[in-house]
This record gives C-alpha cells, structure tokens and sequence, in this order.
C-alpha cells in the first residue's frame, strides 16, 4: 500500500506496521545508473514501474527514500539483496 | 559491438573478441577482490557444527571493496557491524554467482551472447560490481564527464580506464533498458 507523506516523498510503508517497525533506506550515489535502480526497485521490491521510478527520482533528486518498511528479519533480507544489487542501502527504525 | 537488445525474453547482444576478453578480465578482477574478502573473515570454530559462516565485522580498508559491502546502519556501528558479520557472507555469495554467471556464458573469443533473464539479471549485477570498482579507483563523484577536462592525459593509464568505464556504463544501459522495456506494466 502507498501513502503520500507530508513531505511529498513516495511512502511505501505498509499501512499497519507490526511490531517494531523498520524501514530500508536507499541513499544517492553518483555511480549507478537511474534506469538500473528503477529496475531493481521494480523486480526486486516488486513495487509497478510508477512507484519504482517515483522512489528512483527522489533518491536521486532528494538524496535518499524510504524504499520498503515491515519487521526487522524481512528489513534486514532487503537491505541485504540491495548491496547484493550494488545499492548503498542502511536499516533503521521507524521513528 | 552490438549493444544489447530484448526480444521475447532473450537479450542479445555482439562482442568484438578484444570486448569479451576486456570484460571478462575485469569481472575476473572483481572476483578475486571478492575472494580476497572472504579469506579475510575470521574463523569461526563453530562454522562447521552450525554450517553458518560469519564476515568481519569492520568494513574493508580498500574503499572500492568497502563501494561493493556498505554499512548496514548510518548511526549505529555496533548494529552494523552484527548485521555486517551476519550478512557479508551472502552479499559477497550473490556477487561471485552472478560474476560467475557472466564469466561462463560470455565467450573469450567475442561474437553473439543470447541471455535469458535469469542470466541478463547476473549480468547486470557483475557489470555493475565493476563499475562500481572503477568509480572508486577513479574517484568519480558526480555527473560532470571527466574526460572532458582539456588536460587530460589521453596517453595515460587514467583515461583509458575513463574510457572503459564509460563503455561499462554503455554497456549496463542498454542491458537495463532491453529488461524495462520487457517488463514495463504502466501500459
């Protein structure tokens, strides 16, 4: 489920969290390709192509965004196939 | 070379002999980098009881190997490191498959390469790992080209890797595209 935030961010947390949220954190970098992140948001997130490109543009335009929210284990997986795809990604805890 | 184009789930594209020995060399390189990481990890007497393997659990001193195994968390380093010794293992893994995959199914002698998506995905993530390597060693920091800098040394042992890495980035682009295209559902 897809939120707009306050700040006009793309928000893809889920609308209820669980028990202690996380959320993954994809920051700018100057080195991969934006068509190459739109394609690993896409098959890899399994968010649509609109949502995929959404997120690209404000990482790319804002600095970072919030890519995927849920409990740790599964935040931990994703963070974890990002390097893999050669993102720089971090963890945190929402709020 | 033909760079790549997508068709019915197949992406194709042609190297020139000089290309595939080019870039299987540098994927190569990447590999060992990789492999060098690994053998650093500590050993872990438990390893082969529990049949889990544990990474270091400070980032790498090489900052281009450091580029390929990033911090998990911006604030907390003792979290980062436990997440880095849990997870370095399989991050280090699926880089080495998809080099491997890449290695195995790009003839040295050039000519066609025909992918499925499978394969096409590894290609892109070996591609990557060496740019991203490259742009490191080559401390690229921004969008400005680099090459365009009027004293650049075109004799010297940096603009040739400029070169290379542009091509990399050619290379990856039209691979990425072929895939977006193949899978573009806002239609």
């Amino acid at each position: 489920m897809t939120l707009p935030a306050a700040g006009g961010e793309t928000d893809t947390r889920p609308a209820s969290s669980g028990d202690s949220p996380w959320v993954v954190i994809v920051w700018n970098d100057p080195v991969n390709l934006m068509s190459y992140v739109t394609y690993v948001f896409q098959t890899l997130l399994g968010h649509p192509r609109s949502t995929a490109h959404k997120l690209m543009l404000d990482v790319h335009e804002k600095g970072r965004a919030t890519v995927a929210g849920g409990a740790r284990e599964s935040m931990e997986i994703v963070v974890t196939q990002l390097h893999a795809a050669g993102l720089w990604a971090t963890i945190a805890q929402d709020r | 070379m033909r760079l790549f184009t997508g068709r019915n789930g197949r992406y194709s594209a042609s190297f020139e002999p000089a290309e595939a020995s080019l870039l299987s060399d540098l994927v190569g390189q990447v590999r060992t980098l990789l492999a060098q990481r690994r053998e650093s990890a500590p050993v872990d007497p438990l390893a082969e009881l529990t049949g889990l393997t544990v990474g270091p659990s400070t980032a790498p001193e090489d900052p281009a190997v450091a580029r390929l195994l990033p911090d998990f968390h911006r604030d907390d380093p003792d979290l980062s490191a436990g997440m880095r010794m849990l997870r370095e293992p399989e991050v280090l893994a699926a880089k080495d498959d998809a080099a491997a995959v890449l290695i195995s199914t790009l003839p040295l002698s050039g000519g066609p390469v025909h992918l499925d998506e499978a394969t096409a995905r590894s290609w892109l993530v070996a591609i990557n790992d060496v740019r991203l390597v490259f742009s490191v060693r080559l401390a690229i920091t921004g969008d400005d080209d680099p090459l365009d800098a009027a004293t650049a040394d075109r004799n010297g042992p940096e603009y040739a890797m400029h070169l290379t890495y542009r091509w990399l980035s050619t290379v990856l682009e039209s691979l990425t595209d072929a895939l977006l295209e193949a899978h573009d559902d806002d239609r």
